[in-house]
């Protein structure tokens, strides 16, 4: 049965979406053989098959299954018998509260210290609509909750305060100053900082789901732009680079060196 | 057999040790409907003196006894393994320890200094003195904390997103039933219910009603205990 992921798309097949990375780790944590279909902002006539226009969507045989968290929902009952993503009913609640913490903290404040650079990994001839829409969007933002643009999922408002600054403005606006501001994101990563400083993956010993769903934001930085987010003696760097190592090094054959 | 928590005790029968609240929570969910509940003072330790150490809670469960609530956590697990999980297993054994890392960040800086006030004025009277020279040296005179709580909260919220969120799509944290997760978070807000009369959530945030459920929990037990707040 033939298995595809549709994921978002920039620059020589560059994937660019926090939330298809955790879909990508996902299938790769079930050991799927699957095909992975990159789609440009304006080639979303290609997953019009899934009745919707947000990526990722999974497509196995007859099973269109779009949203990474539905996507995970129906890989763990679809092939129970292989490595579990949640480790049962209490474990799928707690992965579900981390997932929604990176959406809120994490890719809330990822954005901000890369967006240009995103921008500029987009395709020449989407750069302007990227733009618009972009610029557009993020300084609604925290007045106004929106799902995420191409995935549909939901980021919420950041600290009172935002973290460093409010959005708005242009762009280049926005990924200004990171080299200052990137010190309170990382202070923001304190939990997974605690849990990961006394155990190797946040679902224990191996990998999960939680796992992904907290890598899926960096490696779509690294996708995208060569701006360090981690000291190298943060707990999180290590983790990371088990994570990259995953799925004959997936990571770390992915976008920029770190 | 006798099963015994050792918890912090303030005044007029105040318990609020937030991590006192995960263990209690945890007795509860591992079937024990009836236990000994001792208060211990913030400084006479006499009662816990067996265990050479100052921290509560303690459980002690027949000739055995433990401290710290995540070892205690772990210990019900083992030994009652047969009774309601608490963890679902490694893997969400290993997530719980995200939550309480979560939770962590949420008092500090934040809940702690929303309720280092209420905090002072729930202790036993002679435990006042030596409580507020130890806090001081962290916080500064307590007094500047005992105005401004409800800007204090407004800003704290923020950073609730994350939860609020889960607990609009599920019941628990651990799903449809509650676990240890859950008795993790609320721990600290059981502990700010029972000395402070500030309302921590909007009475329409999913956070609210999830805090309605884990009260009604064992028949009410977590509710009847003296409170400050709804």
């Amino acid at each position: 049965m033939s298995t595809k992921l549709y994921e978002l798309a920039g620059q020589g097949d560059a994937k660019i979406s926090p939330h298809c990375w955790k879909s990508v780790y996902a299938v790769c944590h079930k050991g799927l053989d699957f095909e992975r279909i990159g789609i440009s902002f304006f080639e979303k006539d290609r997953i019009a098959f899934s009745s919707q226009m947000l990526v990722p969507v999974l497509e196995v045989g007859e099973s269109v299954v779009a949203d990474s968290w539905a996507i995970a929902e129906y890989l763990e009952e679809a092939y129970p018998d292989r490595p579990s993503l949640f480790g049962g009913e209490i474990g799928k609640g707690e992965a579900k509260f981390i997932n929604d913490w990176t959406n809120a903290v994490q890719i809330f404040a990822f954005r901000r210290l890369f967006i240009l650079d995103a921008h500029n990994t987009v395709k020449p001839e989407e750069q302007a609509h990227y733009r618009e829409t972009r610029e557009a969007r993020y300084s609604e933002e925290q007045a106004n909750l929106q799902p995420d643009v191409d995935t549909g999922e939901f980021d919420v408002a950041p600290p009172d305060g935002g973290y460093g600054g409010g959005y708005g403005g242009t762009l280049e606006d926005m990924q200004s100053g990171r080299e200052t501001r990137v010190l309170e994101v990382r202070k923001s990563l304190e939990p997974i900082r605690t849990v990961l400083a006394r155990q190797p993956f946040l679902a224990g010993e191996a990998p999960a789901y939680a796992d992904y769903s907290v890598l899926g934001p960096f490696i779509w930085g690294k996708s995208v732009s060569a701006f360090a987010l981690l000291d190298e003696d943060d707990p999180i760097y290590a983790w990371r680079d088990r994570m990259y190592r995953l799925f004959d090094d997936l990571g770390h054959n992915t976008g920029h060196p770190l | 057999m006798t099963v015994t928590v050792y918890e912090l005790g303030g005044r007029d029968g105040h318990r609020y040790c937030p991590f006192c609240w995960r263990t209690l929570m945890s007795m509860k969910h591992k079937g024990f409907d009836q236990f000994e509940r001792i208060p211990v003072g913030y400084r006479d330790k006499t009662p816990i003196a067996f265990t050479s150490q100052g921290l509560t809670p303690v459980l002690v469960d027949g000739d055995r006894w433990i401290n710290d609530s995540w070892e205690i956590a772990d210990y019900l697990e083992e030994f009652y393994a047969d009774r309601p999980s608490l963890f679902g297993g490694s893997l969400g054994r290993a997530q719980a320890s995200f939550v309480s890392a979560w939770v962590q960040q949420l008092q500090k800086p934040g809940l702690t200094e929303i309720l280092l006030w209420d905090a002072f004025e729930h202790l036993n009277p002679e435990d006042r003195d030596v409580w507020r020279e130890d806090r001081e040296k962290r916080f500064g005179p307590l007094e500047v904390y005992r105005e401004g709580r409800e800007e204090r909260v407004l800003a704290w919220r923020e950073s609730l997103e994350p939860l609020r969120v889960t607990l609009s799509g599920q019941t628990f944290l651990g799903g449809q039933r509650p676990a240890y997760a859950d008795y993790i978070v609320f721990g600290d807000f059981q502990w700010a219910r029972c000395i402070s009369a500030v309302e921590l959530f909007e009475p329409d945030n999913p956070i609210y009603d999830w805090r309605e459920r884990m009260l009604d929990l064992y028949d009410g037990f977590a509710r009847a205990t003296p409170h400050e707040s709804a």
